[in-house]
């Protein structure tokens, strides 16, 4: 059955329509969980309430096409919520931790420039270089022209820039 | 123009696409997800059952509301006059008699720092700590809303260097603070039976407050109370109704007595949950110490020894005389205790001979069945944490809340349908188990009761 059809059938209420399209993009859902969270058991909290919220509100899917981005729109702002409320401290301990993860030695200082950045400014990146969702659909999706889009995505671009640039003027002094 | 803030991205997206991705929980998690949402539309109205855990509660938290105009002592109102904060919950103390002596004998510290959040104040009153544990001192103060409209959501103690210390969460529900109502003002105490971190410690509470969770965090420091425990040695052998029992000894501390008692491993009786609940000490002058109910534990779980923690302690009291009874004692038969469920006959093989248990059924890997009990008997004391295959492999039942952080285990759930029953679900797991499934009682509506008086002292 094409993705279409199995959401316009979860919309009308079929549930293993439903659970089959939550289980094809779990995974999804996960890495974009872990990657606000960075806590496994955080993660599958998320992914819990995620489907829960998902299921109630089903009905307010609007495009089928965008499926896929709805539920990872609603799990970043899930994360978002958590984020907020949970001690930042935590979460910083939490990007320590993950650092065994990556060699890289600038994980802990993009995590850190990601949450400085406005709602907006992260979900935009979020979907555009963790998500690879084209600009052309952001932009239909959020009803709001291509080109605008792009502006915002640079200005969003530009603060995670500078988040890098203050860091080092700091050091400077 | 942003080439190397992409690289960034795209270099943090390669780490992320690394990390492990725990397969079977994240399908118990959409699972567990779908089935709440689901359960919330079919059973909006019956009630799901909020208790988590029962047995080995090594703690007691208790919720009084503020009344005051209470007969004091000339010595304890002395105490209460010349330390700051006390009087706010001169009420909490006065509920127990081992504690109006500890502040008499100067063992109450204060402690009087507060936080505010929202029009909310809480204040950490003071800790009466002795060598073994401690008891916190807490009060809920807000004028912006009725402090009835407020729910415990956890109460933890933090320490900074092992991360989290001892915390107790209401996983599915938030107790009110009070049923009291009108009220702006609430206090409460928290039983630790042993503090395990001692150094840079943080009292933490969670109110629940509509939808939101408020957190409130308060360190402090305190010193232990420098005295040693009393342990009044008994060694006496009991039969209550044809098992045997050894009362061993008293462990007297100043905020807590505990009364160790042995069960002969020949008993045919297994002991439930919560089996000595009616055990009571009298003194001489008939003053009564009664127990915390559902306290007792084992502290070695295949050990034959409980651990009866007592309601208030009598530390500073010397009573010359002490008799002790039991009252009745929660046990039945060691082999009638457990149901034993083949999922593919759908069909209980053994239970026990006065079963409670009915109408097992199997669906959709899923098995349910129901349980009966009496009006007055706690329903949700009927509960089970595992299962074991015929291989003795164990499958744990998660009824929700925090993910559990061992890997075989099924979801579970459990539903008032009525007054006297409920009914019991559970997941088939997902990986290969042997049938019969045997579920070891640990609670059921069965006593043992004989008039037995043993002599402490």
């Amino acid at each position: 059955m094409s993705e279409k059809k199995l959401v316009l059938k979860a919309i009308k209420g079929d549930e293993d329509a439903f659970l089959e399209l939550i289980h094809s993009y779990e995974e999804a859902l996960y890495r974009t969980a872990i990657s606000y969270l960075k806590n496994e058991g955080d993660a599958l909290e998320a992914v819990q309430e995620v489907t829960y919220r998902a299921y109630r509100s089903i009905k307010t899917v609007k495009e089928p096409a965008y499926f896929k981005t709805w539920l990872i729109r609603i799990m970043m702002n899930y994360c978002q919520d958590v984020i907020k409320k949970s001690k930042r401290e935590m979460l910083e301990e939490r990007i320590i931790g993950m650092q065994g993860v990556s060699e890289d030695f600038t994980f802990l200082e993009v995590e850190e420039a990601l949450l400085n950045l406005s709602e907006y400014e992260r979900e935009l990146l979020h979907l555009k270089y963790f998500e690879d969702v084209k600009i052309k659909d952001i932009a239909v999706m959020w009803n709001t022209p291509e080109g605008t889009i792009k502006t915002r995505l640079h200005k969003a671009l530009r603060a995670f820039r500078n988040q890098f640039e203050e860091k080092g003027e700091v050091k400077r002094v | 123009m942003f080439e190397e803030e992409e690289k960034k991205l795209e270099q943090r997206k390669k780490t992320i696409d690394k990390v492990e991705v725990p397969m079977d929980k994240l399908h118990f998690a959409v699972r567990n997800g779908f089935e709440k949402a689901k359960k919330e539309r079919i059973l909006k109205r019956k009630k799901i059952i909020k208790r988590s855990t029962w047995s080995f509660v090594v703690a007691a938290i208790l919720l009084i509301s503020f009344i005051t105009s209470i007969n004091v002592s000339p010595a304890f109102a002395n105490k209460v006059a010349s330390i700051p904060g006390l009087d706010r919950i001169v009420a909490l103390i006065q509920q127990d008699k081992g504690l109006v002596a500890a502040i008499e004998n100067d063992f109450y510290q204060p402690i009087n720092k507060s936080q505010e959040k929202n029009g909310i104040t809480v204040t950490l009153d003071g800790v009466i700590a002795d060598k073994k544990g401690m008891i916190i001192f807490y009060s809920v103060k807000t004028e912006e809303v009725d402090v009835n409209s407020l729910g415990l959501k956890y109460l933890a103690l933090w320490s900074k260097n092992y991360g989290e210390g001892e915390r107790w969460e209401f996983i599915k529900s938030a107790p009110p603070l009070t049923p009291n109502q009108d009220s702006h003002f609430n206090s409460g105490t928290m039983h630790i039976e042993k503090v395990t971190h001692k150094k840079d410690l943080s009292w933490k509470i969670g109110l629940q407050i509509g939808e939101k969770i408020e957190n409130f965090k308060i360190p402090f420091t305190y010193k232990t109370m420098d005295v040693e425990s009393k342990d009044i040695i008994v060694n006496k052998e009991v039969t209550v109704y044809g098992q045997h029992f050894k009362v061993m000894d008293l462990i007297v501390d100043p905020i807590r007595t505990v009364v160790r008692i042995e069960e002969d491993p020949s008993n045919t009786k297994k002991l439930l949950a919560c089996p000595f609940d009616e055990l009571e000490l009298v003194d001489e002058l008939g003053r009564k110490w009664s127990t915390l109910p559902c306290n007792a534990y084992k502290p070695l779980e295949k050990g034959n020894v409980w651990e009866v923690p007592l309601k208030e302690s009598f530390y500073f009291y010397d009573p010359k005389k002490l008799t002790l009874t039991f009252g009745k004692i929660a046990a039945m038969e060691k082999d009638e205790a457990h149901i034993l469920i083949d999922t593919n006959a759908k069909v209980f093989l053994e239970q026990p001979s006065k079963s409670i248990f009915s109408n097992l059924q199997v669906v959709d890997n899923r098995g349910s069945f129901i349980v009966q009990v009496e009006k007055d008997y706690d329903m949700n004391m009927v509960y089970f944490n595992k299962f074991k295959d015929a291989n003795e492999k164990e499958f744990y039942l998660y009824y929700g809340g925090r993910i559990p952080l061992v890997s075989n285990y099924v979801k579970g759930s459990m539903i008032n349908i009525s007054e006297v029953e409920k009914k019991i679900e559970f997941d088939l797991p997902i990986k290969s188990f042997t049938n019969p499934l045997r579920f070891d009682l640990d609670f059921y509506p069965s006593w043992i009761e004989e008039d037995v008086l043993v002599e402490i002292k």
